[in-house]
């Protein structure tokens, strides 16, 4: 077995996630996007990343819409956390519930098939500070299900 | 805070007669003018607002609710009311079903933190699915205001 897999293996023993694909031992890990594939039944690619809510009005329902039809276009599941709080970022009400005020952190995870681009598609969102001036959907980030 | 902190129960219609997102909307903000809530002179600036707001994209969250909102410098504190229509309302919603619950909010500008303490409330509610049908069967005013405060009092299970 390589021994990057082996590393994997052992991080996975420890309920640890390795700190990337290639899960390299003992390597620090990349400062904003943390994707893993996890080894074994079945291989389910898992993103999180860290944004915060520039907006100055807070996450309202707008933008929280703009999230929930985007999330949608990817077959990954989306989990946004607010400090101890966990909703679905697939659903309005629940991200209507975060009540995320400017500055407020939000961790976005993402998980599924194609979990790389629906964490960068969405990262992009908080990024852009939801302006609409440009598309962002999977069509723009190659074959959906690619990671 | 609550729902009965913001939802004005003399402006609350259970039996709103309007198909079409803009008669809705007018019917709702009528209600809160005549209940003293809102001024007449701002009436239609509040009501042509709030459809300009529905221009950016619809505020038909989904299961059955629309949440029509807009800030408006003419009130001082975040008002609110709720219509309920048994032929649903075309809404343009996000998952493209007819409207049967409807919460309009008009809120100060400078109060961005009340207006979204006040999504998240109307929000935690709706999830509860005995709020949403005991609020679908209300047939009047007072019936609404006596499960809001249930909600508020979280004895809705």
């Amino acid at each position: 077995m390589p021994r990057g897999a082996l590393s994997a293996a052992h991080d996975l023993r420890r309920g640890t996630s390795p700190a990337g694909r290639s899960a390299a031992p003992a390597r620090l890990q990349p400062p904003a996007l943390r994707c893993a594939v996890t080894m074994n039944p079945d291989p389910i690619p898992n993103c999180t990343r860290a944004v915060v809510v520039k907006l100055e009005n807070g996450l309202h329902l707008g933008p929280s819409s703009q999230i929930v039809q985007l999330a949608q276009k990817f077959t990954s599941t989306l989990v946004i956390r607010k400090g101890d709080r966990k909703v679905d970022g697939k659903s309005m009400l629940d991200l209507l519930t975060l009540a995320a005020e400017h500055g407020t952190v939000l961790e976005l995870e993402t998980s599924g098939a194609d979990a790389a681009d629906a964490l960068e598609a969405v990262a992009g969102l908080f990024e852009r500070n939801f302006a609409t001036d440009q598309s962002s959907g999977p069509a723009d980030k190659g074959t959906p299900g690619a990671v | 805070m609550k729902l009965s902190d913001f939802v004005v129960r003399d402006a609350i219609v259970t039996d709103l007669k309007a198909a079409t997102k803009d008669t809705a909307i007018r019917s709702m903000v009528e209600s809160l003018s005549k209940a003293g809530y809102i001024k007449a002179a701002d009436q239609e600036g509040i009501i042509a607002a709030i459809l300009k707001r529905e221009e950016l994209g619809s505020t038909g969250i989904g299961k059955g609710v629309a949440v029509p909102h807009t800030k408006h410098p003419s009130v001082d504190k975040l008002v609110a009311t709720i219509a309920l229509s048994k032929e649903g309302v075309e809404f343009a919603s996000l998952d493209g079903e007819s409207v049967h619950i409807l919460f309009l909010l008009v809120s100060p500008p400078d109060r961005p933190g009340d207006h979204l303490r006040a999504l998240e409330n109307i929000s935690r509610h709706l999830r509860n699915d005995n709020f949403c049908n005991f609020l679908r069967q209300a047939l009047s005013a007072q019936g609404v205001v006596e499960l809001l405060e249930e909600a508020d009092n979280n004895q809705l299970g």
